[in-house]
């Protein structure tokens, strides 16, 4: 990953006239009265992508995607000058990968992204690549793969008569990606020191991590899978490092899981199961500590002709143990989407909630989708955080804003 | 008589979904010249599998145009079968697969269908209960995709019609039950079929208040490995004055297939 500046973005994105699948893309966030925020521009993101595939022999090919993402976002208010930005620039190799059939196997080597489970939003199987979370959770709910960290990973699946086997081997450990220091989703915004992170080095025995799927169907029409991790907690613990400064520690997780999806009358309905023994979690002296969690998510997804749309809950709970205090904490999305003009307008709102404690918040996103072209779209809409100043979403209630997107896709 | 995969997925619309539990149309309750006619076209040779090149070419009434290219694979594994939708261009829906495993009328079974949306990295199921979902936003929809179910509707002889020079039986088919109408949103459809090649020729269908929503026609019609092929067709929204045009651009029959080619491993890997 290297660092770039804008002009150099920009040259990087006029060289993209490339034989290659590309997207370009550029996003302007505006930012209403609210709270403690006054009118103006939030942010903006510039945003390119180059994928495409070599062959690499009868049985392979070599895939990639590079991408160049500029964002500037308006810094924390309160904490600085709200007229100061705050630049994240970034051109990254977001998947290089061998692609090769033998047999019934299939092996991918390389920097990709792998999913796992049946959400959609919440992540409960889907723990193997880490999130970006520059954006808050913008640019997951948006588009999952570009809110995902690559790993570099040795991914192989044998193909059996009915499902699938497949093993990761993971030597590359990474944190998941923190908001620029002062913008406006960083937690430590106006924090005097900055947390330490405490992490393994990749490509090292010790940071090793594995896991298996097993994927199916019985019962004629159950897709199940079977899951087990060992691996880095993508959720890393605030902890204070020996001269008491705070430290985000990031930890190996475990974990075993259950997935199922299946039709019911009109409706598919998933879900998501998984146990993660022994998780480190942050105890009441503000200690690493551990203890078995587990976490659960139902969802129904429902289309009719243009119309589509899908609910999902979640669970997460972590027992009371000794010094760790029990949690429990719920998730909710729900989604509707129609679309008109032969799928040429798209009107969709997402409204996603966290609550724990009894401190419920809300993200809603209400957009409006307009192809203009076969390649050029544009999106407007509506970005709302509320609820309470201690939840998830709540707290960012001031960042609430219009935003406006157009995206080239050749 | 042949009519490509395509011809009995995509191409054709001869088809009509699988169904739903509740009450089905026997033969008996359907005119007996005319359901023989339509077991002709379902059960037409057409090789064992079929791997087909598609340009679809969606054009709205103010002349807003895409394109889409397809790749199909498709195997009869007895009267059941199994097909993979592969769409590679244009970007904003490359990547994207849809896999049919479709099972024999009588054994009262659901199709399975997935999908593989590339900006998720994930595989979804489907219900098989509703397919009137647009196949990549074109007047086709995800019934008409489906091989053809002759229990979901009766049929009916109306006599016999020159379209285009050739001679055909029409043939209307009566949704059977609510089920099937919920599933593919047709009523009514109006097949005018051609006896000597067992394809259908030119197809109507009409909405759940009758009024009709769209016309199939086959533009060319050639003789490829043996096999009668639709090589183009049009479909026509007469409520929009919307057309998709699918023109095949090539088609391989018997290919030799395994059942990973019909995995989910290969619906996320591509045809």
């Amino acid at each position: 990953m290297a660092v770039i500046s804008k002009p150099a973005f920009v040259l990087a994105v006029a060289a993209l006239a490339l034989p290659v699948s590309a997207t370009a893309q550029t996003e302007v966030y505006y930012q209403h009265d609210h709270g403690s925020e006054v009118s103006g521009k939030a942010a903006d993101k510039f945003f390119a992508k180059y994928s495409g595939e070599l062959d690499a022999g009868d049985a392979c090919v070599a895939a990639y995607q590079i991408r160049g993402m500029a964002l500037d976002q308006r810094a924390r208010p309160g904490i600085s000058d709200p007229d100061d930005q705050e630049w994240d620039s970034r051109l990254e190799v977001r998947q290089l990968t061998l692609n090769c059939m033998a047999g019934n196997w299939e092996w991918v080597l390389g920097k990709q992204q792998v999913t796992w489970g049946q959400g959609d939003y919440f992540r409960v199987l889907d723990v193997v690549n880490p999130l970006d979370g520059r954006e808050n959770v913008l640019a997951y709910i948006d588009d999952f793969e570009e809110g995902r960290l690559p790993l570099t990973m040795m991914n192989a699946t044998r193909m059996l008569d009915n499902g699938d086997i497949q093993l990761l081997l993971i030597p590359e450990v990474k944190a998941p990606r923190l908001p620029a220091i002062d913008s406006e989703f960083d937690l430590f915004a106006g924090s005097p020191v900055r947390p330490n992170w405490d992490k393994p080095d990749s490509y090292t025995a010790q940071a090793m991590s594995a896991a298996l799927r097993y994927r199916f169907v019985a019962a004629e029409d159950w897709d199940l899978g079977l899951y087990s991790y060992y691996g880095w907690d993508g959720e890393p613990i605030l902890l204070s490092d020996d001269e008491g400064r705070p430290e985000l520690s990031q930890r190996r997780k475990k974990l075993a899981g259950v997935s199922v999806a299946t039709p019911i009358a009109s409706w598919i309905v998933r879900g998501d199961l998984a146990y993660m023994p022994g998780s480190y979690v942050r105890n009441q002296q503000g200690e690493a500590d551990q203890a078995d969690k587990s976490s659960a998510l139902i969802g129904f997804d429902y289309s009719y002709s243009a119309f589509t749309t899908n609910i999902q809950f979640a669970r997460h709970w972590l027992p009371e143990k000794g010094n760790v205090d029990g949690a429990r904490s719920d998730q909710m999305s729900f989604t509707v989407s129609q679309n008109f003009r032969a799928d040429r307008l798209t009107l969709m709102n997402n409204t996603l909630s966290d609550s724990e404690s009894g401190r419920t918040g809300y993200l809603n996103k209400l957009n409006l989708i307009y192809r203009l072209t076969q390649e050029v779209s544009v999106d407007t809409g509506v970005v709302q955080y509320f609820g309470h100043k201690r939840s998830q979403f709540g707290q960012f209630s001031d960042n609430s804003r219009l935003y406006f997107k157009i995206s080239a896709q050749f | 008589m042949k009519i490509p995969s395509l011809k009995k997925t995509a191409i054709s619309t001869v088809a009509l979904i699988c169904s739903l539990s509740a009450g089905f149309a026997s033969a008996s309750e359907s005119d007996p010249a005319a359901y023989e006619l339509m077991q002709q076209v379902k059960f037409r040779a057409d090789g064992d599998s079929r791997k087909s090149d598609i340009t679809m070419t969606l054009t709205s009434k103010d002349g807003f145009e895409r394109v889409r290219h397809i790749t199909m694979l498709e195997t009869d594994e007895g009267q059941d079968s199994k097909s993979m939708v592969y769409v590679s261009q244009p970007a904003d829906v490359a990547g994207t697969g849809v896999m049919l495993h479709a099972y024999e009328e009588a054994s009262d079974r659901d199709d399975d269908i997935w999908i593989y949306i590339p900006a998720m990295k994930k595989v979804k199921r489907l219900s098989s209960k509703n397919k009137r979902g647009r196949f990549v936003s074109s007047e086709m929809s995800f019934a008409d995709l489906e091989r053809l179910q002759l229990q979901d509707f009766r049929y009916q002889l109306d006599g016999n019609e020159v379209i285009n020079g050739v001679s055909t039986a029409r043939i209307t088919g009566e949704a059977a039950n609510d089920n099937t109408v919920f599933k593919t949103g047709y009523t009514r459809k109006v097949s005018w079929v051609d006896p000597a090649r067992h394809l259908i020729i030119k197809e109507e269908y009409f909405d759940e208040q009758g009024h009709h929503i769209k016309t199939m026609s086959a533009d060319t019609i050639e003789l490829i490995d043996g096999f009668w092929t639709v090589t183009s067709l049009h479909v026509n929204n007469v409520q929009t004055g919307d057309v998709t045009q699918l023109k095949l651009n090539s088609i391989d029959y018997n290919l030799p297939v395994k059942d990973a080619q019909f995995s989910m491993v290969a619906l996320k890997r591509g045809l």
